[in-house]
């Protein structure tokens, strides 16, 4: 066998993972074969080297798995996941019927968040305008009141200066939408990077990012 | 009471029950984490390709196959994950950061002084670290991976060969060629065998 066929058996032998009968053969060739010695011995160097510098690992944080949405799970579960749920549900009922039946009173109303399209939140936003113009002229066409206004109420806008106005805040609302949609799309390739998967792939990402942005999660 | 194998605890995942999973984590977490750190080491990644390894042994419980090495099919995984994921920084890499800075940040931390601690063993050690470091990037990545699981983790070849998918004959003869030139790169830099 020419010496340069042994190659795997070198690393096999290094490793005492060669099977009695290739040792044999091997331990003879060595015998006659002073290259062959040399390529063992500097084989032998280069593991020794390897061993010498095993890089030091840091002690693994908490390994903490998530459990997936739609995962199987034992009908136990399912059922006192359910029980809880409609627990929850009639707590709510008898509470709402409670708030209704009451009297009203001056009490601020519970703000309820809900998704809006753009044209919705476009044509919410002219309407509010139209009521403030409507307002500021009717101020301006009223009677002067007997008592002196204070002097930032005298002074009067004009119709462009109005308008140059409202044209500045919707540039700053513009501006803050935009910054905001830079930060999420932000925190969206920062989560991307980290989970490794791309958001109109998955919608993990996007949960994740969620999460992330949760105080409660980050204190975990 | 005797000790449940992995593969019956990863079987009973299959089956729907997630605490095995916690029973494997358990046992599998710090010889994952070595694994993974070894082969990129920076504590972030690892811990990320760690967390997503669990996470994908749990989705994917069913592509399992019975008979084979929990084991094997568990650094599969992960030898995955870290191949996307130096993927994903070498590109990212480019865009975001120079090489000189982002090669840095890749380099393995130093160990922290212990109660036998000598300066100057200390700083040999290192400095042998970062050279072995360094001459492993100079190496072919399958060469690194066949190293890294031979000498570190300590594994037989023919796990090896289940890992990575390809015949013994082929680990054996990239552990050769991954040593040859280990060599090679180290005496380019000075480091000889003392």
């Amino acid at each position: 066998m020419p010496c340069n066929e042994w190659n795997e058996q070198w690393v096999a032998k290094l490793y005492d993972e060669l099977d009695p009968e290739e040792d044999r053969l091997l331990t003879r060739h060595l015998e006659s074969c002073e290259e062959c010695r040399h390529t063992l011995d500097e084989l032998g160097q280069s593991r020794e080297l390897l061993q010498a510098s095993s890089p030091y690992v840091p002690a693994s944080p908490k390994v903490v798995v998530l459990r997936p949405r739609g995962l199987r799970q034992p009908l136990w579960a399912f059922a006192s996941g359910l029980a809880a749920a409609l627990l929850v549900f009639a707590v709510g009922l008898g509470v709402g019927y409670k708030a209704l039946s009451a009297a009203p009173s001056d009490e601020i109303p519970q703000l309820q968040a809900r998704i809006v399209s753009d044209a919705e939140a476009r044509s919410a936003l002219e309407a509010r305008i139209d009521a403030l113009e409507a307002q500021l002229v009717q101020q301006a066409s009223a009677t002067p009141v007997e008592t002196t206004p204070p002097e930032a109420m005298q002074a009067m806008v004009s119709r462009d200066q109005f308008e140059d106005g409202l044209r500045r805040l919707e540039e700053r609302v513009n501006y803050d939408r935009v910054r905001d949609m830079e930060f999420l799309m932000g925190e969206m390739t920062a989560v991307e990077w980290r989970a490794g998967k791309w958001v109109d792939e998955t919608r993990e990402a996007v949960q994740l990012a969620f999460m992330q942005s949760d105080p409660r999660f980050n204190e975990r | 009471m005797p000790r449940v194998s992995d593969e019956d605890l990863v079987m009973a995942v299959q089956a729907g029950d997630t605490d095995s999973l916690g029973v494997l984590v358990g046992r599998w977490e710090q010889p994952l984490y070595r694994f993974v750190y070894r082969m990129m080491p920076r504590q972030e990644d690892a811990h990320d390709v760690c967390q997503e390894t669990f996470l994908r042994i749990l989705k994917k419980s069913h592509r399992y196959r019975p008979g084979s090495r929990f084991s094997t099919w568990m650094y599969q995984i992960a030898l995955n994950l870290c191949r996307d994921q130096a993927r994903r920084r070498k590109r990212w890499g480019m865009i975001m950061a120079d090489h000189q800075a982002f090669d840095e940040q890749l380099r393995p931390a130093e160990s922290p002084p212990s109660s036998t601690y000598d300066p100057a063993t200390a700083a040999e050690r290192n400095e042998l670290s970062q050279a072995v470091y360094q001459a492993m990037g100079q190496i072919p990545r399958e060469q690194r991976e066949v190293l890294i699981m031979k000498e570190y983790e300590g594994l037989k070849f023919k796990e090896i060969a289940e890992i990575l998918g390809c015949p013994e004959s082929t680990v054996k003869s990239r552990m050769y060629y991954g040593l040859s030139g280990l060599r090679t790169a180290l005496t380019r830099q000075g480091i000889h065998h003392p």
